[in-house]
């Protein structure tokens, strides 16, 4: 199967410019006045490598400049783990014999509960792909639950159309996070072996329908280690700005996941390491200094103190990865994947206060919205 | 009879046509843009055009701008 | 040769709009607009007096070859003067550009970007190619573009005050995030106003009044292309940037030392 991705998403033009880059483009990419694709590609290069102390400071600055000394928090509460979906990199995957649960009412209002009294107040609920056992209507009462106790609530399931987006908008759905996982169609087709998800342009399009929906917020990201991560994040860069352009009120997060090949049997193709992971984040703060750019609990202790504030300015935290995880202390089965950075809530945000950084758990309130008509 | 041409009072001499008042007012009336009681009329339907006593009508030409 | 400007369907042949107001007489004007080789020209409209018969500028713009004419909307106080005003230009011109412009206020002229929003969408929906002259705003950039505007023409300081671009950081923003091209309008004094303007990554720009009150306004024009061709290049060939420095007294890295985990 051969997709040919639309003109506006086609990273390769601007590939060259990373395999040419010397210290000269290095430098003039940090210092740029109007960072685009070439400066991205640019500062994605091996040849970028040596200046990674230069991007943190550059990155640092701009992060504080636009963003603030600030970092916020969020957690995933896992709805669900049924999933007709083969990605070969995934543990709920429908070919792993797990147990597979999906949370009941009142299973998940104690989940909530428990994140609550975390104080967190950004919650993000996932699900796998769409399935008989796991559809709509079954995730649309968690939503309007999650709206009633959370200020921000977001959802990363499967793609939806855009009336259903526009109705989990009115549930009080604030944001949707998709992840394409790679931009290479090719390896797109091979790494989702099978189910709903094997659709690469109906994943696409799902952020843009989701706007077009009424949803203010959009997260998005592929999962470092399938593809190459300069064709990815080249990719990732220009759908990000195609959605800020069309879509000028939407709010922009990009995630950076990926795999380690340590832990799981899943084992990438491409390797990323710290010090990659680190120049890949500071290059995305470096062309999109406004941006919410996000470091989940995937992420070592060591990596996400040094990172925090540095570029990333949101991240997870005291995060549960099976379904039922915050209440019962095994949960019900396999994680998704497993946490990194265990820390409870109190812990990590000591770690922020000694760094000069706020931990801010809410930054936008529904009482406007929830206002009368006049 | 007796109209209101572009802000002033204009004493017909014309059919009270439309085109008759232009033809009475420049030398070139192709080269002007016409509303008639604050409705533009298209170039194409100005042969249809009966004037009425009193009438407002603006008659406006390119000039200098920026 | 830079790459081709497209407004809606037409490919315009320069980055350099001009006006006809301003002129000491036609000759000098048609002379002018030739040297500068744009390809869209501004106009007002006045009410048709017979004493002004002689000065009418039809005749002459209408002579000049591969120069779209655009009217404009001056002396428009609010929206509804706007359309009205339109709609007669476009009787003149048959030509579906209309520049609108609404500035209530004699004295510094300032766009009504209230009244221009509504304009706007009636004069869409009429089917003109609408060229709003605006404040550099991004948000009422994109709110024009969202309701089909052509292009939006921020301005870059007052009318006629040769002041340059005071508003840089507002138009890189409209720059950014438009997806219609984006002429400024306003305020450009001197060639090195509008090339500063172009690197910036305007598609083009419109100049009126440096040009018509110049010692010579046909020299002055040539000036202002090659400095609207010299901004268009060198925006497109990718200037170097300035250097920045940074202070490295705590490095940031450190935590990275070991590699991999």
């Amino acid at each position: 199967m051969s997709i040919t991705l639309p003109q506006w998403l086609d990273p390769l033009p601007w590939i060259h410019y990373s395999k040419d880059a010397e210290e000269g483009q290095v430098r003039q990419a940090l210092d740029a006045a109007a960072p685009g694709e070439k400066e991205l590609s640019t500062l994605l290069s091996p040849a970028a490598r040596p200046f990674i102390e230069a991007m943190a400071q550059r990155a640092r600055t701009l992060t504080r400049r636009h963003i603030g000394r600030t970092i916020g928090l969020y957690a995933p509460l896992y709805l669900s783990s049924h999933c007709p979906g083969g990605c070969t990199y995934c543990g709920f995957a429908s070919d792993r014999e797990n147990e597979r649960h999906s949370l009941s009412a009142k299973e998940a209002a104690h989940e909530m509960a428990a994140m609550s009294a975390m104080k967190l107040d950004e919650v993000l609920l996932l699900t796998g792909e769409r399935t008989p056992k796991f559809d709509f209507h079954h995730l649309k009462p968690f939503i309007e639950m999650a709206a009633r106790q959370f200020d921000l609530v977001g959802i990363e399931v499967f793609p939806m159309d855009e009336a259903e987006y526009r109705e989990l908008a009115g549930a009080g759905c604030t944001s949707v996070t998709l992840y394409q996982e790679t931009y290479d169609a090719a390896q797109y087709d091979r790494y989702h072996r099978w189910g709903p998800k094997k659709n690469y342009l109906n994943r696409i399009d799902a952020p843009a329908r989701a706007l077009s929906g009424g949803l203010r917020y959009v997260g998005m990201g592929a999962l470092l280690g399938l593809s190459d991560p300069i064709y990815d994040m080249l990719a990732l860069y220009r759908h990000a700005r195609y959605l800020q352009k069309k879509y000028w009120k939407a709010g922009i997060s990009i995630s950076f996941p990926r795999i380690q090949p340590q832990r799981g049997d899943f084992q990438p193709d491409y390797m990323v390491d710290d010090t990659y992971l680190a120049q890949i984040i500071f290059a995305f703060r470096i062309v999109m200094p406004e941006v919410q750019l996000v470091l989940s609990t995937r992420e070592s202790q060591a990596f996400r103190d040094g990172m925090a504030g540095v570029g990333v300015s949101k991240m997870s935290v005291a995060s549960k990865t099976t379904v039922g995880g915050y209440s019962d202390d095994a949960g019900y089965e396999e994680s998704q994947f497993q946490i990194s950075d265990d820390r409870d809530v109190e812990t990590f945000c000591e770690m922020l206060k000694s760094k000069d950084l706020e931990p801010v758990f809410k930054n936008w309130d529904t009482v406007y919205r929830d206002g009368a008509e006049y | 009879m007796q109209l209101n041409v572009n802000g002033e009072i204009h004493k017909h001499q014309g059919d009270g046509s439309l085109i008759s008042l232009l033809k009475e007012m420049c030398a070139r009336p192709e080269r002007t843009a016409v509303m008639v009681n604050g409705k533009v009329v298209k170039r194409v339907d100005w042969d249809g055009v009966q004037l009425k006593d009193l009438d407002d009508v603006d008659v406006v030409m390119f000039a200098g701008g920026g | 040769m830079s790459q081709m400007l497209k407004i809606k369907d037409q490919v315009l042949g320069s980055r350099l709009f001009t006006g006809t107001g301003k002129f000491s007489d036609t000759e000098t004007m048609v002379k002018t607009i030739k040297a500068s080789g744009t390809a869209l020209v501004t106009v007002a409209l006045r009410r048709f007096h017979k004493d002004s018969a002689a000065d009418d500028l039809y005749g002459p713009l209408s002579e000049l070859d591969n120069v779209h004419i655009m009217p404009n909307t001056s002396g428009a106080m609010n929206a509804r003067e706007a359309v009205n005003a339109a709609m007669l230009g476009r009787e003149l011109t048959e030509s579906p550009f209309i520049k609108l412009e609404i500035h209530p206020n004699p004295h510094h002229l300032l766009p009504d970007a209230i009244e221009t929003y509504e304009a706007a969408k009636i004069l869409v929906a009429e089917g003109f190619w609408v060229m709003p002259y605006i404040p550099a705003d991004p948000v009422l950039a994109k709110r024009l573009e969202d309701i089909g505007c052509a292009s939006v023409m921020p301005l870059g300081s007052p009318i006629g005050s040769g002041q340059g671009i005071e508003v840089r950081e507002m138009i890189r923003l409209i720059v950014r995030d438009s997806s219609i091209p984006v002429v400024v309008d306003a305020g450009i004094r001197s060639p090195s106003d509008a090339a500063a303007a172009m690197e910036m990554g305007v598609d083009a720009v419109l100049v009126n009044s440096a040009i018509a009150a110049a010692e010579n306004p046909e020299a002055m024009a040539i000036a202002f292309a090659m400095g609207v061709e010299a901004g268009r290049a060198a925006y497109e060939a990718g200037l170097m940037s300035r250097s920045r420095e940074a202070v490295h007294t705590s490095p940031l890295t450190s935590f990275l030392a070991g590699g991999s985990v």
